[in-house]
């Protein structure tokens, strides 16, 4: 498995977070829409995200047009899991390494 | 579609427009979930009262970055000069043919190269449809890439043959050669898309 861009943890972490679709996703995120939406094509490609149509009657109800909703797969769990264990271990690094002189 | 700034109309326009760019097989999936997502943000705005020109430019935003998102359908350089390609060789071997079916076919009133320069307008449509079938990603490009590449190759080499030599080696080289070409170089791309 690649290991995941920061923008695709960012993504599965909202997915994780209970944060379903594109608009929804790009608030949280603070991501623009021209990233996260090929993102998740992306990830919906390698498995890492799965997608599917609310129900046509759900949204009649509510007088509003049907979203599509992504989820997390469980390889996208392990897949999250590892980036944020990589990013944790980087930031441990670097909180222990002396702080480079910019001068 | 009346437009104006106090409907979703405009930026629904603007995603219907651009989803003409995304491959055949993706279209209505990938404007559905545009068009969806707009409609549900406008409703939630304007139920929380907040339909203003800030969050319209903010809607404008989030719209625009749809041009992004069709550009990542986009093709390979490879394929891009494939296109390009179809549609060069198709006017050349095009231009020929009708002046074949003008001049030998219709005036001089040949039956053999009448009906030869008619299936090598047909081929030269292919090259053309082929390019636009590449161009949109049809699910039958591959199937329409190979009936132009072999139609193109029988109908040169027979042309080439004697007694009647209706061709020369360019003509041979162009409709034959680069029908090869075209198959290998497509089947090429789409493994390596795959």
């Amino acid at each position: 498995m690649n290991s995941l861009s920061l923008s695709g943890t960012a993504i599965l972490q909202a997915l994780a977070h209970g944060y379903q679709y594109g608009f929804d996703i790009m608030d949280v995120t603070g991501l623009p829409s021209g990233t996260v939406y090929p993102a998740l094509r992306r990830l919906e490609k390698s498995g890492l995200v799965e997608s599917r149509w609310e129900p046509e009657a759900t949204a009649r109800k509510e007088q509003r047009p049907a979203r599509k909703y992504y989820k997390l797969t469980g390889e996208g769990k392990a897949a999250l899991a590892e980036a944020v264990n990589r990013y944790r271990r980087l930031e441990g690094t670097l909180t222990k390494k002396p702080k480079r002189s910019t001068a | 579609m009346r437009l104006s700034l106090n409907t979703p109309a405009a930026w629904l326009l603007f995603i219907r427009a651009l989803s003409r760019l995304v491959p055949a097989h993706s279209r209505s999936d990938w404007r559905r979930e545009w068009e969806a997502e707009i409609v549900n943000h406008w409703q939630v705005l304007q139920k929380w009262n907040n339909l203003n020109m800030k969050s319209k430019l903010d809607l404008s935003k989030r719209v625009a970055g749809a041009t992004h998102d069709v550009a990542t359908f986009q093709h390979t350089p490879l394929q891009l000069v494939l296109i390009v390609l179809n549609i060069l060789v198709a006017l050349v071997l095009g231009f020929a043919a009708v002046n074949e079916f003008l001049n030998r076919g219709i005036r001089d009133g040949e039956l053999q190269p009448l009906f030869l320069s008619s299936v090598a307008i047909v081929v030269s449509v292919l090259f053309i449809i082929s390019a636009v079938a590449m161009f949109q990603q049809w699910t039958a490009v591959r199937r329409l890439v190979l009936i132009t590449g072999v139609l193109s190759i029988l109908v040169h080499i027979y042309g080439a043959l004697p007694p009647h030599r209706n061709m020369g080696f360019q003509a041979l080289l162009i409709g034959a050669g680069y029908a090869l070409l075209m198959m290998f170089l497509f089947q090429r791309s789409s493994s390596r898309q795959a």
